[in-house]
């Protein structure tokens, strides 16, 4: 859990990071911005509805479907993540 | 060439009376049963004529090793099995090293994978994530109707709605399908600790567990596999109610006029109906006599015959001659091949309806007569369906290995005059059977012997 006194986007990379490791395994494997989640950290279809689950458990919100589709990259989804989140979560 | 054995290494449980089997177990020996009134917001949904049922303890999912991120995917029937099993691979020193992060797979050390299997029994599968599912389809685009503050007037109508909005989860569950479907909870073991050999689910509703372990017993026995997890497990417990409502209005339910501690009372004239336990989860370890042996096993018990019978006659209501539960029993004995006289303790299926306890105690004494023990496990933990026979086989288990049996708590005026335990006992052991009857008409029985040479 953040620090609801920090700015929402501070550690948003560090949380989405977190999450990635945790949903592929990848235990304390660094996870660079621009790694690719399939081709590179090895996420399959399973792996992909999962993370969005895992993402909307973490910032408490809605993802849509049509937009976690296009997430490639770590970077792609720390983006995401950045631009919606507030104070009530994603949005 | 002599028959192989098969040998229970190891034992896990959760019941409302209990996390774990030793728990479950002293709490039976105890003589502290489970009983509780229903959740008051059920009643928002429905008037009921039972008003109480056996709620789990809490179990600390996380302490079994189960993740939040895994518990999302899991119904609770299988979070409840892994529970269980979990730690009957513990109690039989069987090590598990985790072989797959990402996936949560173990591998047990000492196991051939190929030669080992699963066969789990289930009444509703993943019932409630089938509930939560509905609810979550249905009321999606009735999502706007959701009241804007308090309103003046309280009306019950939106009231209930509301809960029933604010109770969704975000998103319909995508693993749905993975967790409504009755083989969840074999397969789910099966992956969790990489066992390959035959992976079977037996659907035969509160004989489930029964079955299950007579078909583990038959794949050691029959040389298909040298180890097997086997059992029961159910989960029941809806927010709202609905499947206590839907064994409620089917009138099976223990009714309660005055002592709710006293409602549920197997075999004795007052009974009224069983008492719908929250869910539940024995796995055993069950395994090839000599295998055990090799690396030096404790074993609780010998699992020595199994038999199976179908009424064909009523989806709710057991046949009144009882001649096909006699039958089962009588062949369970005969695969164990020993008499009825042997039998020193008989763990009845001892549900408090009616019709069963009539049924099922004129067959016990028909059969056995009066001399052995009789008690009921479910005037303890409450009936937990799918999870109940397999509860039933491990308590028995475990009273062969303690020489002790629970009592059938709560009988003052048996419906028969036979050996009932009313209180645990200490007894002299070699043999007992465990037996159960089902909605459907499904009857089995399992012959066990005290661990000897």
């Amino acid at each position: 859990m953040s620090d609801p006194a920090s700015p929402p986007s501070a550690d948003v990379a560090a949380r989405v990071g977190a999450v990635i490791r945790d949903v592929l395994g990848l235990e304390s494997c660094p996870v660079a911005a621009s790694s690719r989640l399939r081709e590179d950290l090895g996420a399959d279809s399973v792996d992909a509805v999962m993370l969005v689950m895992a993402l909307e458990r973490e910032f408490k919100g809605k993802i849509s479907d049509e937009e976690a589709a296009r997430f490639c990259t770590v970077e792609e989804v720390v983006d995401y993540v950045s631009l919606r989140i507030g104070e009530q979560g994603l949005s | 060439m002599s028959r192989r054995r098969v040998a229970v290494t190891g034992i896990g449980m959760v019941s409302p009376t209990g996390t774990t089997a030793p728990e479950c177990w002293s709490a039976c020996l105890a003589g502290q049963a489970a009983v509780a009134p229903i959740p008051d917001q059920w009643r928002r949904w429905s008037g009921f004529q039972s008003t109480v049922w056996a709620p789990l303890p809490t179990v600390d999912f996380a302490a079994a090793g189960i993740t939040p991120l895994e518990a999302m995917r899991l119904d609770g029937a299988v979070m409840l099995a892994i529970v269980a099993a979990r730690e009957a691979l513990a109690d039989a020193k069987l090590e598990a090293s985790l072989v797959d992060a990402k996936r949560g797979i173990w591998r047990l050390a000492g196991i051939d994978d190929e030669r080992a299997g699963v066969c789990m029994g289930s009444g509703g599968g993943g019932i409630t994530t089938l509930i939560e599912s509905q609810n979550s389809h249905l009321l999606t685009p009735i999502q706007p109707l959701a009241s804007r503050g308090t309103p003046e007037t309280p009306d019950p109508a939106s009231d209930a709605l509301d809960t029933l909005l604010a109770s969704l989860p975000k998103r319909f569950n995508p693993f749905a399908v993975s967790m409504i479907m009755p083989n969840a909870v074999s397969a789910t073991l099966g992956i969790r600790y990489s066992l390959r050999g035959p992976n079977t689910t037996c659907a035969l509703a509160c004989a489930a567990g029964t079955a299950a372990v007579g078909q583990a017993l038959r794949s050691i026995r029959g040389g298909d596999t040298d180890m097997v997890l086997c059992g029961g497990a159910e989960f029941v417990g809806d927010p709202f109610g609905s499947v206590f409502r839907a064994f409620d209005t089917a009138k099976t339910l223990a009714s309660v006029v005055d002592r709710p501690e006293t409602a549920n009372r197997p075999f004795d004239r007052g009974r009224t109906g069983f008492l719908l336990a929250e869910g539940g989860a024995a796995v055993l370890v069950c395994e090839e006599w000599e295998h055990a042996h090799r690396r030096g096993a404790r074993i609780h018990a010998e699992i020595v015959g199994y038999g199976e019978s179908f009424d064909a006659y009523s989806m709710m209501i057991m046949e009144p001659t009882g001649r096909q539960l006699s039958r089962a029993i009588g062949l369970s004995l005969a695969d164990a091949g020993i008499a009825a006289d042997d039998v020193d303790y008989v763990n009845a299926h001892g549900t408090g309806t009616i019709v069963n306890d009539d049924v099922e105690s004129a067959v016990i004494e028909g059969l056995f007569g009066s001399r052995p023990l009789v008690s009921a496990t479910k005037s303890l933990t409450g009936h937990c369906i799918g999870a109940s026979g397999a509860i039933e086989v491990a308590m028995t288990a475990l009273s062969l290995r303690d020489q002790k049996v629970h009592g059938c708590v709560n009988l003052e005026d048996p419906v028969r005059p036979l050996n009932f335990a009313r209180k645990s006992t200490d007894a002299g052991l070699t043999w007992a059977v465990s037996q159960s009857s089902a909605f459907g008409g499904h009857n089995a029985a399992v012959v066990m012997r005290r661990a000897g040479p």
